[in-house]
């Protein structure tokens, strides 16, 4: 065996290892999402959530509870979760900065403000039913947000320092104005704009569901598209050109991608902090840098963090469903830092 | 007829870096090496020949206008080597080849797949003697070996011109040595090569052509033994230099101190 075909073997042992854990873990997804329908006050059997999928014969109460109450929150889970991981994973290497996520660059804090704006103000998007009157103004809020990082962007020229500073800015103002908001805001509307921001799925409905979804499946091909030269910019933006990209249009373009997933999604479930930034994270040190792998691991390592936080959140504490935003931080957080530690190395 | 550069500009803000250069063509085959202080406008001569830059001017390579070229054919033709090579990857040397052969949109505009893409970087790597190299992280190579292997990277796509910003600036003798024979063996194969370098001594020795450039523009251009001369050297670099023939038309030059022309210090300065 000559030395090229050694390294060829090593290599292709690699990458069959990389699909293998990136099925792994979508597979891992999809059992944290039974594992979800199952959990919950009134104790339905795996068998009787089965049958009730499937179509069969099942009492009322256990059809109502499956396809109207369980369901939409998993499913919600799971499309939050690989929404803002996905986007964690391509801000974090458009960026070049392994804190970036949603949250950090001032979205989910914008989105926020928009929520208080309709819940304390009633200021809502005209046209727009008094159900999603909320959703519609944190989607909005998060595209400004979003919008301003693109204009800043395109000022100086696609540098990612402008972007940073600028979505830290952001976040700030946002918390402030929120601060006003919640200032002059009666008892009623302020315990429900906290409610929100503590990122909540019970309200999780299939039309939202069906929102997310269709954003999901418009960004998932070009980011996928765009794997190689994400890969490309790992090893710098100056190389990344010399190899023929144009580097500003891939970060214009990706960040758009990450706005419209983490709109949507803030927009849907509240403020839900750590699996942008742990998602992306997790996913890298499984199967490394190569985007063809990471980003598929991170949608899934986002979707399956994400479920599992939903059944915490009911198991946690006996008999009360706590806020998921709150478990995502209170519990992944640990979990998280202990992972980087053992790797020892952010990046 | 090869490479061509006519009234190359290039702006900084208000500051012309490059002002309305012309050079005498390249011709394949030709090892050129660009020198001059610091601030002269070396590295930005190679990045806007590259595309790297807004320029306005000419270039032009086998006679094609290459800022008219779609950026992935441009791509495809010109191999370019940063000065400041990333290294925080945890991509492998052998990926990091196949990203630099695909993400630009591959080596005949389409992507090289799986096996395909893997044994052309290892032909490649091989042929740089960085075989043993193939598996490791990026991360974990010396800055010798990622220069080493930039050089890789830069002629992945077999490239027509190779350019190398300070491809030696890291390098030990032996490595210095072995770039460069390779750069001008690439020449040699058919290619034009143009490096940066601030070493007049390997300049002198390598190059078939030193372009001087000063303040942006062409001080002098033509093989080691014409360009360098004592009375130029202290004109571009404010040295006192002596300049010596050895065999085989090559020259050395020894730098024995700064000269005492003020006016070249004001202009230093």
């Amino acid at each position: 065996m000559t030395v090229a075909d050694g390294i060829l073997a090593e290599q292709g042992r690699r990458t069959r290892r990389r699909v293998a854990l990136v099925a792994a873990l979508g597979l891992g997804a999809l059992a944290s999402v039974l594992l979800d329908l199952v959990s919950g006050p009134s104790g339905l059997p795996l068998g009787q959530v089965l049958a009730t999928l499937g179509g069969a014969e099942v009492p009322r109460a256990a059809e109502v509870i499956v396809w109207q109450v369980r369901l939409p929150v998993a499913v919600m889970a799971l499309l939050v979760g690989a929404c803002l991981s996905l986007s964690g994973a391509e801000m974090q290497t458009v960026l070049d900065n392994p804190l970036a996520e949603p949250f950090t660059l001032g979205i989910s804090a914008a989105a926020a403000l928009g929520a208080g704006v309709a819940i304390v103000l009633g200021l809502a998007l005209p046209g727009l039913p008094a159900l999603w009157a909320v959703s519609g103004n944190a989607f909005l809020f998060a595209l400004l947000a979003l919008g301003l990082l693109q204009l800043a962007s395109a000022l100086r020229g696609g540098g990612s320092e402008v972007v940073i500073l600028l979505g830290i800015a952001v976040n700030f103002t946002a918390a402030a104005l929120l601060a006003l908001v919640q200032f002059v805001a009666s008892p009623d509307a302020l315990q429900q704009l906290v409610f929100w921001t503590m990122g909540s799925l019970v309200n999780a409905r299939w039309e939202g569901i069906a929102v997310l979804a269709a954003v999901l499946a418009l960004c998932l091909p070009f980011s996928l598209a765009a794997s190689w030269r994400l890969t490309a910019l790992r090893l710098g933006a100056e190389q990344a050109q010399g190899f023929g990209l144009d580097v500003a249009h891939l970060r214009r373009w990706t960040l758009v991608r990450v706005s419209l997933l983490a709109a949507a999604s803030v927009s849907m479930v509240g403020v839900v902090g750590f699996v942008g930034l742990a998602g992306p994270h997790i996913a890298r040190m499984a199967v490394g840098e190569d985007h063809r792998f990471l980003l598929p691991a991170s949608l899934f390592t986002g979707a399956l963090l994400m479920s599992l936080a939903s059944v915490a959140s009911k198991l946690l504490v006996p008999g009360i469903l706590l806020p998921v935003g709150i478990v995502t931080s209170l519990v992944g957080l640990p979990v998280f830092f202990a992972l980087v530690l053992r790797k020892g190395d952010l990046r | 007829m090869s490479l061509v550069v006519q009234d190359l500009s290039v702006a900084r803000g208000p500051r012309r870096v490059i002002d309305g250069l012309t050079l005498p063509a390249f011709p394949k085959g030709e090892f050129a090496v660009i020198a001059g202080p610091n601030a002269a406008g070396k590295s930005t001569l190679l990045r806007a020949v590259a595309g790297l830059l807004p320029a306005s001017g000419r270039v032009a390579l086998e006679g094609d206008d290459l800022a008219r070229l779609p950026r992935a054919e441009q791509a495809r033709r010109v191999g370019f080597m940063p000065q400041v090579l990333e290294s925080r990857s945890a991509l492998s040397v052998l990926e990091a080849l196949v990203v630099a052969m695909n993400a630009g949109g591959g080596l005949a505009g389409r992507a090289l797949r799986g096996p395909a893409a893997t044994r052309h970087a290892v032909a490649v790597l091989a042929r740089f003697g960085l075989a043993d190299l193939a598996l490791r992280p990026m991360a974990a190579l010396s800055g010798g070996q990622r220069q080493a292997v930039g050089l890789a990277q830069a002629m992945i796509r077999d490239p027509e011109l190779l350019l190398l910003d300070e491809p030696t600036s890291a390098l030990d003798l032996a490595r210095q040595f072995h770039l460069l024979s390779e750069a001008r063996a690439l020449a040699r194969e058919g290619r034009v090569v143009i490096a940066v370098l601030h070493d007049l001594a390997l300049a002198a020795q390598w190059a078939d052509r030193i372009v001087l450039l000063e303040g942006g523009r062409l001080a002098a251009s033509g093989p080691p033994a014409e360009v360098l001369t004592p009375a130029r050297l202290a004109q571009v670099y404010g040295i006192r230099a002596r300049v010596e023939h050895c065999s085989a038309g090559r020259v050395m030059v020894m730098v024995d101190g700064l000269s005492q022309n003020t006016e070249t210090e004001d202009a230093l300065a």
